[in-house]
């Protein structure tokens, strides 16, 4: 099978700025892969550029072998930083809307989730507090069988409590042959999950390596070698 | 995936626009029996005008409220926040444009109706109505004239020049926001200015265009001289052009130059 990601020497400016330059990377089925990076580092961009809301200056995106499209939306579930749904809908409105659009959902599983974390279906979303609508989200991204994930800062709102059901859900509800991107830098939090980890620095790649290999190499966790990679 | 665009794009407006409606013909039906009651006096002739004030406001809120919804869907659902959920669909950029004007157009042509069928239930069998009904009668006569007797145009050309002109102005909304959201800072305030512009230059596209067909075509740049069988078709072409680049402009924004915030 084909990687899930391949980047070849993405570039991307917003005007004179570059936000990403030169990158080129591969990512494999089955794995949860962590970018870090500081604020302002690329992330952000390379995670839009998969789901095809920019186009690079050059280089080429493919996912599962296919350029940013339809048919690369229907295998990749995408978390935004931001919260997009329509506050005058109702959750269970917002589920329907899923539904509808995406045939991998499933919208069972996203009620059972929703009653797990106590979120009435029949609430609409702007009565509901922040913290609350990044979970709404984050449960329907999880409740499609995608092939690729990518989660764009997917904890920062929410309780530790909640957190930790979050990140349970996140590694038990995504099948073997997926692959979970998750962008963060709440580090520690989420350490012990991931498999890899990928360092972003002022648009390039500074490492790319399994989460053991720093662990052997380094003799350190992935939290403190962040700290001193970029230290300021 | 056109059908569920335009499926939830009805949802998302029907639910202010359909009460609004309701409401105005609702006013309407009161306010006949107000005006065909005999006694005009007092408390009632208070009530009654402060009654018809309303269904004048209520006229107003129906086309403000289409106007609104027209920009404010497309700029709230697809430009801003929302758009990462809009753009990340498994559509394609065009189905998105063309639900969302599909919808608006009918809206217009809702909206016009219950404006029209508010006025009817409250003056209909009037003199006044009568009078309003002979004028257009006699316009479309005299229209008639001008085509030779021949109905079938008229019609042809009066509804494709009406379908156009509303098509045209939508598609001019759209793409000066996408214009404006091509801008860094103060993208609304660009997407204003943007239609102002587009909008100057395509009047004068537009007159330039009759001057230069009638002087070619009758020796004068007096283009109010031109009998509407020539006129007419112009102006359809001319709309049916813009259309295409409005849409075009629209859609290219929209798979090349993305940028939300």
């Amino acid at each position: 099978m084909n990687p899930i990601l391949e980047c070849k020497s993405l570039t991307k400016k917003y005007g004179s700025f570059t936000a990403l330059s030169n990158v080129s990377l591969t990512l494999d089925r089955g794995k949860i892969i962590g970018l870090l990076g500081p604020n302002g580092s690329g992330k952000t961009t390379l995670i839009k550029l998969i789901n095809g809301l920019l186009v690079p200056e050059s280089g080429s995106i493919l996912i599962s072998g296919m350029e940013p499209g339809v048919e690369t939306k229907k295998i990749v579930s995408y978390l935004p930083e931001k919260t997009y749904l329509a506050d005058w809908m109702q959750v269970s409105q917002v589920v329907e809307f899923f539904e509808d659009f995406y045939e991998n959902f499933d919208s069972k599983k996203a009620y059972e989730m929703l009653s797990d974390l106590r979120i009435d279906p029949k609430k609409r979303l702007k009565t509901l507090s922040k913290g609350t609508k990044e979970k709404v989200q984050l449960i329907l991204v999880m409740s499609r069988k995608a092939d690729l994930y990518c989660l764009d800062e997917p904890i920062g709102g929410v309780d530790p409590a909640a957190r930790d059901y979050i990140l349970n859900t996140i590694i038990t509800n995504y099948n073997e042959n997926a692959t979970l991107l998750i962008s963060t830098h709440l580090i520690s939090d989420i350490e012990k999950v991931l498999d890899e980890v990928i360092f972003i620095k002022d648009g390039a790649i500074t490492l790319h390596s399994s989460v053991d290999d720093i662990r052997l190499k380094e003799g350190k966790s992935v939290d403190s070698l962040f700290r001193e990679v970029f230290r300021c | 995936m056109l059908k569920k665009l335009m499926k939830h794009e009805l949802k998302a407006t029907a639910r202010i626009l359909i009460p609004l409606c309701l409401v105005l013909l609702f006013i309407s039906v009161i306010n006949r029996f107000l005006y065909h009651a005999g006694s005009k006096e007092g408390i009632f002739l208070f009530v009654s005008g402060l009654m018809f004030i309303l269904q004048f406001f209520l006229v107003i809120a129906v086309l403000a409220a289409t106007v609104i919804f027209m920009i404010m869907r497309f700029y709230k659902n697809l430009l801003s926040d929302e758009g990462y959920l809009m753009f990340t669909l498994p559509v394609k950029s065009h189905h998105l444009i063309i639900s969302k004007l599909i919808v608006t157009l009918l809206w217009v042509v809702v909206s016009i109706i219950a404006i029209i069928a508010s006025l009817l239930i409250t003056f209909a069998a009037t003199d006044d109505i009568s009078i309003v009904m002979n004028a257009i009668n006699s316009a479309l006569a005299e229209l008639k004239a001008y085509f030779g007797g021949n109905w079938v145009l008229v019609w042809i050309e009066l509804i494709s020049l009406t379908l156009l002109s509303a098509i045209a102005n939508i598609l001019l909304v759209y793409v000066s926001i996408a214009v404006g959201h091509l801008f860094t800072k103060h993208k609304i305030i660009c997407s204003f200015v943007s239609y102002v512009i587009f909008y100057n230059a395509i009047q004068l596209l537009m007159l330039i265009v009759l001057v230069t067909f009638s002087y070619f075509h009758s020796g004068s740049i007096n283009f109010a001289h031109m009998l509407p069988q020539e006129f007419f078709p112009v102006i359809i072409i001319v709309l049916l052009l813009e259309c295409v680049a409005f849409y075009w402009t629209t859609n290219f924004i929209f798979n090349r130059k993305l940028n939300l915030e």
